[in-house]
């Protein structure tokens, strides 16, 4: 096990070389740079600014500068943007707020999501499965950038309890709204996928042994029904986590909270170069991580997977 | 506001050949119902534009333009004559335009009723096209359009810093002008005693080579509660003194 995590890790390094290349790539093949405006700067200026920003030199010599800060001293470089900001400083500013609202997201989107999937799945064919399966789909369906309106308008114009947006710190009243937002339509997903392995395992022959042998219902799903049925939402949580710790920027933008999400979107109309790279490692080092996880974790569930 | 929305035409050898024909842009430009655009497209109090600077700049005096005065119907008379003399449009060669401004509702509202407009007007084919705002700048700054929107907000109150955009060598030339005698008088207006004359001519020149097809200046849109009074209405660079406002009791 330990060494088919340190294969992992080690295939992770070459794996996150290429992905800032490719971004590299991508990134100067769009038109325009972070220093176009409406009224064009004089060329000197524009000539005096590049040599300070390290942008008049060849591209592979700026990806190799911009490779070895990183690797070395973790520094990804000055926000081309925010002027008196470095990259670092712009992660650290919003990262936090995008982990604790996208954590308990996750939290609240995997139980509330497994639940309603496994009592969809036990009462198979009742009112209880169709109206999970139709709350499940409604939530899908409904994008977040129309379910964050509503809930503002419900919870804070109409019912006047819960602040519309900002975060303040992080306090609870302005962690819901957010949560809420993000984890519906993560936990409709949760639900079918936990309700159709659930379905499939509840038909083995194993449990109906163990029913036959008297077991009382929660027994046979906590103990025995539920390992099995975990693991095709666990290929599912592992990426579905990591979009949700690195933000959306819808809700970013209506909760204004301050997440990296925004200010990765803005970055790739701004053509901030750095900050662009340094979220896009971030993402790509976080799914890696986190797609090891879900791996390590089936190895937990299921036995007879030996790596 | 002190702002102008306008669209730059391509003057350069990339740009069509129509357009470099002075009777092609004014007939153009007279084709286009300001009236309808600031009224029924924009609704937001703006004010037609016949010139490149800003009506409200201090002391600016705004030139006589023919078309200013004329009404919709006249305007549109001249514009095919226009047209017919220089050969395009219903009655000669077929002219097609392309137009080209940043993603936006607004900027596509305005596109949309002007190519109709001189669809129906003038005959004349427009295609739209919109891209992201830093791709449309490298666009616009390389001379890779034919007809571009652009906006250009006053530094200061005074005319030059409208009129300085189209003289020869300005980097914010998009368009590429280069009018001797609007280099003169904008040489001559940064040393004289009494530029604005200068200015008014120089506009004057801007208005009949059209460089660029003036549409509306900008008006800022705000709601003010009733109570508050002297609020400064006529406030073109956005400068407000608390000392000076005051507010009604209930």
């Amino acid at each position: 096990m330990y060494s088919y995590i340190f294969r992992r890790l080690a295939v992770a390094v070459p794996t996150i070389l290429i992905l800032i290349v490719l971004s590299f790539m991508l990134m100067f093949a769009a038109p325009g740079g972070p220093f176009n405006s409406d009224r064009p700067l004089s060329p000197t200026v524009m000539a005096n600014i590049e040599a300070r920003y390290g942008l008049d030199q060849p591209y592979w010599k700026q990806m190799w500068d911009y490779t070895v800060n990183v690797v070395t001293r973790f520094d990804f470089g000055p926000s081309f943007q925010y002027r008196d900001r470095t990259v670092n400083d712009v992660i650290s500013q919003g990262f936090p707020v995008t982990l604790t609202y996208g954590f308990w997201s996750f939290v609240v989107a995997v139980i509330f999501g497994l639940a309603l999937g496994i009592m969809a799945a036990i009462r198979h064919n009742s009112w209880l499965d169709y109206l999970a399966v139709g709350i499940s789909i409604g939530a899908q369906v409904l994008p977040n950038f129309v379910m964050a309106p509503i809930l503002v308008l419900v919870f804070t114009l109409w019912l006047g309890w819960l602040p519309g947006g900002g975060w303040n710190g992080g306090q609870w009243e302005y962690v819901i709204l957010p949560v809420v937002a993000l984890s519906t339509s993560y936990m409709a997903s949760i639900a079918r996928i936990m309700r159709s392995s659930m379905l499939e395992v509840m038909n083995a022959g194993f449990i109906r042994t163990a029913r036959a042998k008297g077991l009382p219902m929660y027994r046979i799903i906590m103990r025995h029904a539920l390992k099995p049925a975990l693991l095709p939402v666990l290929s599912y949580l592992g990426p579905a986590f990591v979009s949700m710790i690195t933000g959306s920027v819808i809700i970013d933008v209506y909760f204004s909270t301050g997440g990296i999400g925004q200010f990765f979107v803005n970055s790739a109309f701004s053509r901030d170069y750095s900050v662009i790279m340094g979220i896009t490692i971030l993402v790509g080092v976080l799914t890696i991580l986190f797609n090891l996880v879900v791996d390590v974790l089936y190895a937990w569930i299921d036995p007879k997977i030996r790596y | 506001m002190l702002c102008s929305y306008y669209y730059n035409v391509n003057l350069t050898d990339t740009g069509p050949e129509a357009l470099q024909d002075v009777r092609v842009r004014q007939a153009l430009s007279m084709a286009i119902d300001r009236d309808i655009i600031v009224n029924n497209v924009l609704a937001g109090g703006q004010v037609p534009a016949y010139t490149l600077t800003h009506w409200a700049t201090a002391g600016f005096e705004v030139p006589e333009v023919a078309a200013a005065a004329m009404t919709q119907e006249e305007r549109n008379a001249a514009a095919v004559a226009l047209m017919d003399e220089a050969g395009y449009g219903t009655n000669g060669a077929p002219l097609s335009v392309e137009i080209l401004y940043n993603t936006s509702e607004a900027h596509q509202s305005v596109a949309v009723a002007i190519g109709q407009m001189w669809k129906q007007t003038l005959g004349v084919d427009s295609t739209l096209a919109n891209q992201e705002w830093q791709t449309f700048l490298e666009a616009r700054g390389n001379q890779n359009y034919e007809l571009a929107r652009a906006g250009w907000c006053g530094d200061y109150n005074e005319a030059s810093t409208f009129i300085d955009i189209v003289t020869t060598g300005s980097g914010y030339n998009d368009s590429k002008f280069s009018n001797a005698d609007l280099d003169a008088l904008m040489v001559e207006a940064k040393t004289s005693d009494d530029p604005l004359p200068l200015y008014t001519q120089a506009e004057q020149i801007i208005a009949t080579e059209l460089p660029i097809l003036p549409v509306y200046h900008y008006a800022s849109v705000y709601m003010l509660n009733d109570a508050i009074q002297n609020w400064p209405v006529n406030n073109v660079q956005q400068n407000w003194y608390s000392r000076d406002i005051y507010k009604i009791a209930e």
